[in-house]
């Protein structure tokens, strides 16, 4: 991955590409260390329960200057022909479709005042992930204890696959790095 | 000659039809040809938010990748 930070970095100072990162990882602490440590100065997302869902990294794409994506898997050997002659010299026609929305239930709409009363005792996990990823934008402070226990508990019920474990143990990890944290909570994150 | 069995040939074909569709599939949410989906998520750093749909106006290189 490093080496598309250095092909990109002329393109990237003088305005005529973007480039983001998506790390799906259970703390985003290591994946910023790492990024200070190897002078990457755009912005990363995090991706904590694997919206994106994604099977294989890295994933390196190009999109093009209406959002569609229209190279997938580049290889950085033949930058100058597969990125610099088939993507960016190339003016790609507007799509004609629009974006969709992948995790409707994972939104900030779905942690206001409104959705934690109605989900006092039904919490999708959908809904217990979009907790833990917007609640302090939405309301404005930390998620209290009592949300991350419902939100816990209900990410627990139904496992079904690695996806879910997996995101359980997000769930307990986010528990594990707050102030409301049980002792068992790193382990767990791990086990699962 | 050695003959390969049956049963790993098939295995073989059947992997590299599957990554084969995989890479086709793409990365999940996102498919070769299609708009970046309307998916916001925060930045490591906490400080702000970025909604893959709004990704327009220049060029973008996308790259999910793992620190480890």
């Amino acid at each position: 991955m490093p080496v598309w930070h250095e092909l990109t970095e002329g393109l990237r100072r003088s305005g005529e590409l973007l480039v983001i990162g998506i790390t799906q990882e259970q703390h985003p602490d290591r994946c910023r260390l790492w990024a200070q440590w190897q002078g990457i100065e755009w912005p990363i997302l995090w991706d904590p329960f694997n919206l994106t869902d994604s099977f294989a990294v890295p994933m390196v794409m190009a999109v093009d200057e209406h959002g569609v994506l229209q190279s997938m898997r580049l290889d950085p050997r033949r930058f100058d022909e597969q990125f610099g002659d088939e993507f960016l010299a190339v003016e790609f026609p507007e799509p004609k479709q629009q974006p969709a929305d992948p995790h409707p239930a994972v939104r900030e709409d779905n942690c206001g005042p409104a959705r934690l009363a109605a989900d006092d005792m039904f919490l999708t996990p959908e809904h217990a992930m979009a907790r833990f990823l917007w609640y302090e934008k939405v309301h404005g402070a930390p998620m209290p204890e009592k949300e991350f226990d419902h939100a816990i508990r209900s990410m627990g019920m139904g496992l079904d696959g690695p996806a879910d474990h997996f995101r359980l143990g997000v769930a307990h990890r986010l528990r594990y790095d707050s102030p409301f944290h049980h002792p068992e909570d790193f382990q767990t994150s791990i086990d699962h | 000659m050695m003959l390969i069995p049956s049963t790993i040939v098939l295995a073989c074909l059947f992997a590299t039809a599957t990554s084969t569709a995989a890479a086709q599939r793409g990365g999940g949410v996102f498919r070769q040809g299609q708009p970046l989906p309307d998916l916001e998520l925060p930045t490591i750093d906490g400080q702000r938010t970025i909604n893959l749909a709004d990704l327009g106006g220049k060029k973008v290189l996308l790259i999910q990748f793992a620190s480890w």
